[in-house]
């Protein structure tokens, strides 16, 4: 159930802005991959957003002090760290997974507080380092960030679609009464993709160290609901069980063209927020009245 | 503080006065208090800190940490209450400084109308205020001593003339403001534009929020390079951290080509690290250095001088310089 | 969301007086005041009049936040807009102020009970999942506000209005007892009255409620529309003691109502939990914020700790079986 968008204005289409769009929605993109695995195993993960602005600020602060590569080597480490905490709360304690993963936002970001010290840090000489690859290189003419994020994407939606593992989240998701019968370790499932969302973030935040050669310490606030949004729109079910990693990143790339057409064209700020919210519903209207075959309930 | 910071403080409140008794030490008075009748040791001052959030961006975390040295130094309790970007729980927090029974309030109000219920209060509990860095609305200052802060309005007005001069007085023009429903967000917004008003040939093309941020900075540029092309020929920002975004953005369509190399002028109301770079390098036209340990120093001062009855004047500005390439070398390099 | 079988038959058994159906809603009172008396030996100037005044005030805070969230949640939904409505609520009632207070408040209240509306009609007759729906109209709302007040803070200086909202009965503010009375009718609802038994049966299983001829989307509109009610008395009683506010307050504030519904006891997938659980959780989160500046904790460590007592809630409060109770 894919929703397209209309876009009409000449530039929108240009080869440019696609790719601009794409890449300002890649940092977003790399994390649904990981969200849509927890919320199709019927999990939700609202820590995403302080986990990036811990890993964002880790990989800036480290890149000065012990170079790019293990500087990226630590901040992927911490990111699976924080999917290991977080998959053991919510799948081996079987804790609330709204709650639970609000609590970790809530340490991450103090996290991310103090070892700042709040102040943002800086990269020193940004065009001097191959770790602004990330961010700003290309590849054939399509931005880094942009092949990372299709790439992990296919990688990712393989896993999901075609492996064991891939369907027994599902499964999960799905209903875990069903899984428990065909004896699935739910528990042990809904950790992995825990880890797996607290890794894609990891990355999420070395591209988005690189694209801005800097890290606000509170820079992923936000992003959690952004990017939920974007995977709502795409189709993937609260209920877990359904979904998919193409749907998700054609969600967030549909709520990143409104945005940009709606810069393009002139609007303020508050109507983004206004036709977002529009969007949001129709498209989710669309797609559960088609499942259930009738427009109301 | 912490305990251990207490106790080492009181071990050296014991060792000064100790010295006093047998004629010893005479404690030494910092360069800002020479000259004057101190009511009470300058050991024994609790000042009350009741600011925007710390982790709010670097300017506000630099002036916590000077608040906290500088009344390490000086032996004196400080009392922070942190109120985030929230201006209920700020409201919330006050009476603490009441309980503690601080010597001066340093308010740095969040949101400076509803800051006014809390500043009677203190009033009523005789504690002397000292504003910082948001002025509160007429009907509060007399329940204040003073006020200090950067003039933001004044300091917005000089970067819009700054752009004017930039641009010569005609062009396109696009502006980046900060974070939408903040009164320093308002008064950047009004000073620009009170500057530009005297330029009627100058166009305002569009005005967008940025947050604050400098990736949204980048994004927002991005969008408008797509809309407006090489129809831009300056970019003016509410801050330097979506000023240095919108660079970038510039920086690379002109490596892509599809902008003019050095076409667009870039000024903003507060520089930061990067945007100072590239002053010096003449990728970025200029704009106010509005440094936080300014800020912190003058916040700081002013309240021990109030605590101790020392008279200041009601009002304490201070604009940041306005730097361009001719003069930025002068200055030193923000670290924020 | 998978759920035990509760028949509608439970329902009799609620009664007035709280019979509450969760531990946790003894739990967490209990948390409430051994917390208290650990600052009190601890933190010097806890006891103090002002300080108490100081943390009920808090309690107002979130208090109208978490006492509108419970029905949501009780009956299996939730409602994450509550933040923008408050905002919304606030803004109204202070610019509509020259139309006379008695309007403004209307308008305001009026705006929440219209956000409830269509939230409850988007989630039960448009079918959409209302955390989904939720997130949408949060962030509509919030972009309405913005639309409608503009860029600026808005501000009142209406006596009346402010002394509503800063005035005190001995060491109580208004605000909170406005916020103890509503508590109590709004748990007088949950357990004395059909609508709310009917609430507890729709969030325990909603099938069999359906089965049983309840008219569940009714009782689910009628919450949500409460819920937008409530917060909207939120935004009116915060707008009050502040006297001015932005178009962005209460971004944020509908975690920490969720965070206190949960924490005193009700279930994320409803059928059960109690006002007066969801209160106390409001104040032991009050006291806890209000220890840690007392005893000047420094204000990047207050968000690590906040989140560790919500695990160690959700620990403590797990059940003791392997059944499947905790996932969503």
């Amino acid at each position: 159930m894919l929703v397209i968008a209309s876009l009409w204005q000449p530039n929108i289409l240009s080869l440019n802005n696609v790719l601009l769009v794409l890449r300002q929605t890649a940092v977003s993109g790399i994390m649904a991959i990981g969200v849509t695995f927890v919320l199709m195993a019927g999990r939700i993960d609202l820590s995403i957003g302080s986990l990036l602005s811990l890993c964002t600020v880790t990989m800036v602060l480290l890149h000065g002090m012990l170079g790019a590569t293990q500087a990226i080597v630590v901040t992927l480490c911490i990111g699976v760290i924080s999917g290991c905490a977080t998959g053991f709360l919510v799948g081996y304690m079987r804790l609330n997974s709204l709650i639970a993963t609000l609590g970790m936002m809530s340490i991450l970001q103090g996290v991310a507080l103090v070892v700042t010290g709040g102040v943002a840090p800086y990269i020193m000489s940004p065009d001097g380092t191959w770790f602004k690859v990330f961010g700003r290189g290309y590849v054939f003419a399509i931005p880094v960030p942009v092949v990372i994020m299709i790439g992990l994407g296919l990688v990712f939606a393989l896993v999901l679609n075609k492996t064991v593992f891939g369907r027994r989240v599902a499964a999960v998701g799905g209903g875990e009464v069903a899984s428990r019968f065909s004896a699935i370790d739910s528990r042990r499932i809904i950790f992995a993709t825990f880890v797996i969302s607290g890794a894609l973030t990891s990355v999420a935040g070395v591209v988005l160290a690189s694209r801005a050669m800097m890290a606000k310490t509170n820079v992923g606030s936000g992003y959690e609901l952004a990017v939920l949004a974007g995977v709502f729109l795409g189709g993937t079910s609260l209920m877990g069980g359904s979904g998919g990693i193409g749907r998700s990143l054609v969600g967030l790339v549909i709520l990143g063209f409104l945005t940009n057409a709606l810069i393009v064209f002139g609007a303020p700020y508050y109507a983004q927020w206004i036709t977002q919210m529009m969007i949001i519903i129709a498209a989710v209207w669309f797609e559960v009245a088609s499942r259930r075959r009738s427009v109301f309930a | 503080m912490n305990r251990r910071q207490a106790l080492a403080t009181f071990g050296l409140v014991t060792a000064i006065s100790l010295g006093d008794t047998w004629g010893g030490l005479a404690q030494d008075l910092p360069e800002f208090l020479k000259g004057h009748e101190l009511k009470k040791p300058l050991n024994q001052l609790k000042i009350g800190f009741s600011a925007l959030g710390r982790g709010t961006n670097s300017y506000s975390a630099i002036v916590y940490d000077i608040m906290e040295k500088r009344s390490e130094e000086l032996g004196m309790e400080l009392v922070i209450l942190d109120g985030g970007t929230d201006p209920g729980v700020q409201a919330q927090q006050i009476p603490t400084m009441i309980t503690k029974q601080v010597d001066v309030a340093v308010v740095w109000p969040i949101n400076s109308g509803a800051i006014l219920p809390s500043i009677k209060l203190l009033y009523d509990a005789k504690i002397p205020i000292l504003i910082l860095d948001s002025r509160i609305p007429e009907e509060g200052v007399k329940y204040t001593v003073a006020f200090t802060g950067a003039d933001h309005y004044k300091e917005a007005y000089n970067t819009g003339l700054l752009m004017a001069k930039a641009l010569d007085g005609k062009g396109n023009l696009l502006e980046i403001t900060g974070l939408p429903g903040y009164d320093v967000t308002q008064l950047r917004i009004d000073g620009i534009a009170d500057a530009l008003k005297q330029y009627p040939d100058i166009k305002l093309l569009d005005i967008q929020p940025a947050d604050w941020s400098q990736e949204k900075g980048q994004t927002l540029t991005e969008s408008w390079i797509t809309r407006f092309g090489d129809q831009i020929d300056g970019i003016v920002a509410a801050d330097g951290g979506s000023g240095a975004g919108a660079m970038y953005a510039v920086r690379a369509a002109v490596e892509d080509g599809r902008l003019q190399s050095g076409h667009i002028k870039f000024t903003d109301v507060s520089l930061f690290t990067p945007n100072y770079d590239a002053i010096l390098t003449g990728e970025y036209y200029g704009g106010v250095l509005q440094p936080p340990q300014t800020e912190g120093k003058l916040a700081f001062e002013n309240a021990v001088k109030i605590a101790e009855g020392i008279e200041v004047p009601k009002e304490i500005l201070f604009e940041g310089p306005v730097l361009t390439k001719e003069n930025a070398a002068q200055y030193e390099r923000p670290n924020w | 969301m998978s759920a035990d079988v509760k028949p509608a038959a439970d329902a009799s058994r609620f009664r007035f007086l709280p019979h509450m159906d969760s531990a946790s809603g003894h739990l967490i009172w209990a948390i409430t005041v051994a917390l208290f008396f650990l600052f009190v030996a601890i933190a010097p100037g806890f006891l103090n009049f002002l300080n108490i005044n100081s943390i009920l005030s808090e309690i107002a805070l979130f208090g109208f936040l978490a006492v509108a969230l419970t029905p949501v949640i009780v009956s299996g939904n939730i409602d994450i807009s509550v933040g923008s409505v408050l905002g919304m609520a606030a803004c109204l009632s202070i610019v509509l102020m020259p139309y006379g207070i008695g309007v403004a408040i209307s308008a305001a209240l009026g705006a929440g009970l219209l956000a409830g509306f269509m939230n409850g009609v988007l989630v039960e007759k448009v079918g959409i999942d209302s955390f989904i729906v939720t997130l949408a109209t949060m962030i509509g709302i919030r972009g309405v506000t913005f639309y409608y007040i503009g860029d600026r803070s808005v501000m009142t200086l209406d006596p009346v209005f402010l002394a509503i909202g800063n005035s005190n009965v001995g060491f109580v503010p208004v605000r909170t007892i406005v916020l103890a009375i509503i508590a109590v009718l709004v748990a007088w609802v949950m357990h004395s009255t059909s609508h709310g038994r009917y609430t507890f049966a729709i969030g325990g299983n909603r099938a069999a409620a359906v089965d049983a001829g309840v008219r569940v989307s009714r009782h689910v509109i009628a919450n949500m529309m409460i819920c937008g009610l409530l917060a909207a008395v939120g935004g009116v009683a915060m707008a009050a003691q502040l006297g001015s506010v932005t178009p962005a307050f209460g971004a944020q504030y509908e975690l920490w109502g969720i965070t206190a519904v949960v924490l005193g006891g009700t279930r994320l997938r409803g059928g059960t939990g109690s006002i007066l659980g969801s209160l106390g959780a409001v104040a032991t989160l009050a006291i806890l914020h209000n220890g840690m500046v007392l005893l000047q904790v420094q204000s990047f460590y207050v968000p690590i700790v906040i989140g560790f007592a919500l695990i160690l809630a959700l620990v403590l409060d797990r059940q003791p079986t392997g059944i499947v109770k905790g996932g969503e």
